[in-house]
């Protein structure tokens, strides 16, 4: 039997294992109420002593910091250098998807920070071969994504010796609280190969089924221990320091910084992943295949522990948009070149049958976690509003199209 | 001189690695095949896995979970603990690929059961788990199974008949488990078993851990959340340790 935290919508289905107590509340709720309870000035304390110790003295820069230009980036750049006041060298792995709204995003951070900033940019036609193998294997067309955004910050650290890599929040502790703030719980490489690289390193992409070789994943390969010890390379989370609020901080850059929001289709938040044009759509897709939820369901859990959304406003905004139609999956096949995605089973496959009811060849009947879901008998009718500011448009020339390398400035 | 060991201990609960907090509270931490990957790939001495269940009821060796780690052909040795009751399970363990089993709430049910397991598989694969809790300055063993207090002091009686058939004891620290430390060290004054103590339960304070290595009695010490916070957890403990009593700290190049 599906069980449900009382507090939030997330289920003890959720992939990153959540576990739920005898009380009916779950990991992510209990370790979220610590943001309630904590001194977060003596905390933010703390982190300053911490990162004083790597200010550079000999010219280099105090920090790596890698970006994507949206999501966290501004706000962990603003408290990189106006609170901690540290010199970040800003690293950018291009996942090739970068929407216009992104480009633009990234170049206003850049101006506007004044910090120096590296991007990587590998051949794009290995990074489509990858994808192509993850996502036949792996049912994941992020897999080269959430490789290079996770190893070119180390490979950075090692060869321009800088130690400290400084990170926003820790997505497991964030989503299921994997671990206690308290706990300060800092990068390894366990987390990325359990969690973001789905148990898949890139030497492990090598294999006779395909054509790829140690070249083509030479890039992504994660550096020795030997090198990481030797430099002393540590990744640190903000969110273990700083109470971690993506809505308002979002907000925050926005009035400051001129951040640019949009619209999705499938999640009434607009602040997340302006910059890639599949991390809300065809990633979306194959998230509720998967794992029969998809990332409405995250953001209004994240609304529902920061208390500005009630649980069953929450489950009818979950019911409006997880199964909205996507808008850029055409301009995904075209650039891996897969044709006539339409009729292939590359979807059905996917399709978990725990979620997905087969009753006939390409018919499935959703059977998601969203299903189970009652809205609550509650005495107060009153349901609350939430409010995301919208000051822009995914596609500014309103034509989608990748945009390989822009400077996003006219 | 023999070398002592500092085991990894990974909880796997309902067949997810999780942080464990005197087996009560709970925190999920990842997939036990990678965990435990990655603690062999750190050159940790020994990996020790406790499957605990959340369904009381359920009294099948988990073979599935197990499976997956076995797998992944790793070189650092085993010791699986969780629903093992007769020889048939620890036979199956074995032939998956665990070196050493942990026999826990067999003593409760049936302690001459060791006699009969360690006559298939030897007693240097058997080690005995005892849970303890300390209540009112008294010594009891805990059963998780039922969820019972028993004094210690009757089941060592029991225990020292079949002392020959297991090769170690594992002490754990219920009331003190997943905390930094605090593992007690008055429940060791209590044991009059003459077998070598594995010390789970607490046990992460560099002073306390260089201490109890130079205790004779004491042959590991089991460390588990601690070791899932940083890069390379392991190699700094044994490199803040620097005892003698320990091999050196190990990075792969």
């Amino acid at each position: 039997m599906i069980q449900f935290c009382k507090n939030c919508l997330y289920s003890d289905q959720h992939p990153l294992g959540i576990i739920i107590h005898e009380d009916g509340i779950c990991s992510g709720c209990k370790v979220h109420e610590e943001k309630y309870k904590f001194d977060w000035k003596y905390r933010l304390e703390k982190l300053k002593k911490i990162v004083n110790k790597y200010k550079s003295k000999r010219n280099n820069y105090d920090c790596i910091v890698p970006i994507t230009g949206a999501g966290d980036s501004y706000f962990i750049i603003h408290i990189v250098k106006n609170i901690l006041k540290l010199n970040p060298l800003l690293v950018h792995y291009n996942n090739y998807y970068n929407t216009q709204l992104g480009i633009k995003n990234l170049a206003n951070l850049r101006i506007k920070f004044n910090c120096d900033i590296l991007i990587k940019n590998i051949n794009p036609e290995i990074v489509k071969k990858i994808t192509r193998y993850t996502l036949r294997k792996l049912h994941s067309d992020y897999w080269q994504s959430l490789a290079g955004h996770t190893v070119f910050p180390v490979q950075t650290a090692e060869k321009f010796k800088v130690p400290l890599i400084i990170w926003g929040a820790h997505q497991g502790t964030e989503q299921v609280g994997m671990f206690s703030h308290m706990q300060e719980v800092e990068m390894t490489r366990r987390f990325r190969k359990d969690h973001d690289l789905m148990g898949y390193e890139a030497e492990d992409l090598i294999k006779p089924e395909n054509d790829i070789t140690y070249e083509d994943i030479y890039q992504y390969i994660y550096p020795t221990d030997v090198s990481i010890k030797n430099i002393g390379i540590r990744g640190i989370y903000l969110s273990n320091y700083i109470p971690w609020d993506p809505k308002s901080q979002h907000e925050e850059m926005i009035k400051k910084y001129g951040y640019k929001t949009c619209n999705f289709n499938r999640t009434f938040e607009k602040y997340d992943h302006t910059n890639c044009y599949n991390y809300m759509d065809i990633h979306d897709q194959i998230k509720l295949f998967k794992v029969g939820y998809s990332k409405v369901t995250d953001h209004a859990v994240r609304e529902i522990r920061h208390k500005r959304l009630d649980r069953n406003t929450g489950i009818s905004l979950i019911k409006k948009y997880e199964r909205k139609k996507i808008l850029f999956d055409n301009l995904f096949f075209k650039w891996i070149g897969i044709k006539d995605q339409k009729n292939s089973l590359i979807f059905d496959v996917m399709k978990n049958n725990k979620y997905w009811l087969r009753k006939d060849v390409k018919k499935y009947k959703f059977n998601g976690l969203s299903k189970y879901l009652k809205y609550e008998k509650s005495k107060n009718k009153k349901t609350k509003k939430i409010y995301f500011i919208n000051n822009s448009n995914i596609n500014l020339n309103e034509i989608p199209n990748y945009i390989t390398f822009g400077k996003g400035i006219k | 001189m023999i070398k002592k060991r500092i085991l990894g201990s990974v909880v796997i609960r309902d067949n997810y690695a999780v942080q464990s907090f005197k087996f009560k509270k709970y925190l999920p931490i990842g997939k036990p095949e990678i965990v435990v990957e990655n603690l062999s790939w750190w050159g940790v001495d020994e990996i020790l896995l406790l499957d605990i269940n959340s369904k009381k009821k359920n009294k099948e060796v988990n073979l599935e979970v197990l499976k997956k780690i076995c797998k992944k052909n790793l070189s650092t040795p085993l010791i699986y603990a969780g629903r093992i009751y007769n020889s048939n399970d620890a036979i199956k363990l074995i032939n998956c690929g665990v070196e050493r089993i942990a026999l826990g709430s067999i003593i409760f049910e049936n302690v001459y059961q060791i006699k009969e397991i360690s006559q298939k598989l030897g007693s240097q694969s058997i080690i005995i788990i005892l849970n303890f809790v300390f209540k009112n300055n008294k010594l009891y063993l805990l059963d998780h199974r039922n969820n019972n207090l028993e004094l210690y002091s009757k089941i060592e009686d029991k225990l020292r008949i079949i002392q020959k058939y297991f090769s170690e004891i594992l002490v754990i620290d219920v009331e003190n488990q997943g905390s930094n430390g605090k593992f007690n060290l008055k429940i060791l004054k209590n044991i009059n078993l003459q077998k070598k103590l594995i010390l789970c339960g607490g046990m992460f304070n560099y002073k306390k851990i260089t201490k109890m290595l130079k205790n004779n009695r004491i042959s590991a010490i089991s460390i588990g959340n601690q070791l899932n916070f940083k890069e390379h957890a392991y190699q700094e403990l044994k490199n803040k340790i620097k005892s003698k009593y320990l091999r050196p700290a190990l990075y792969n190049k």
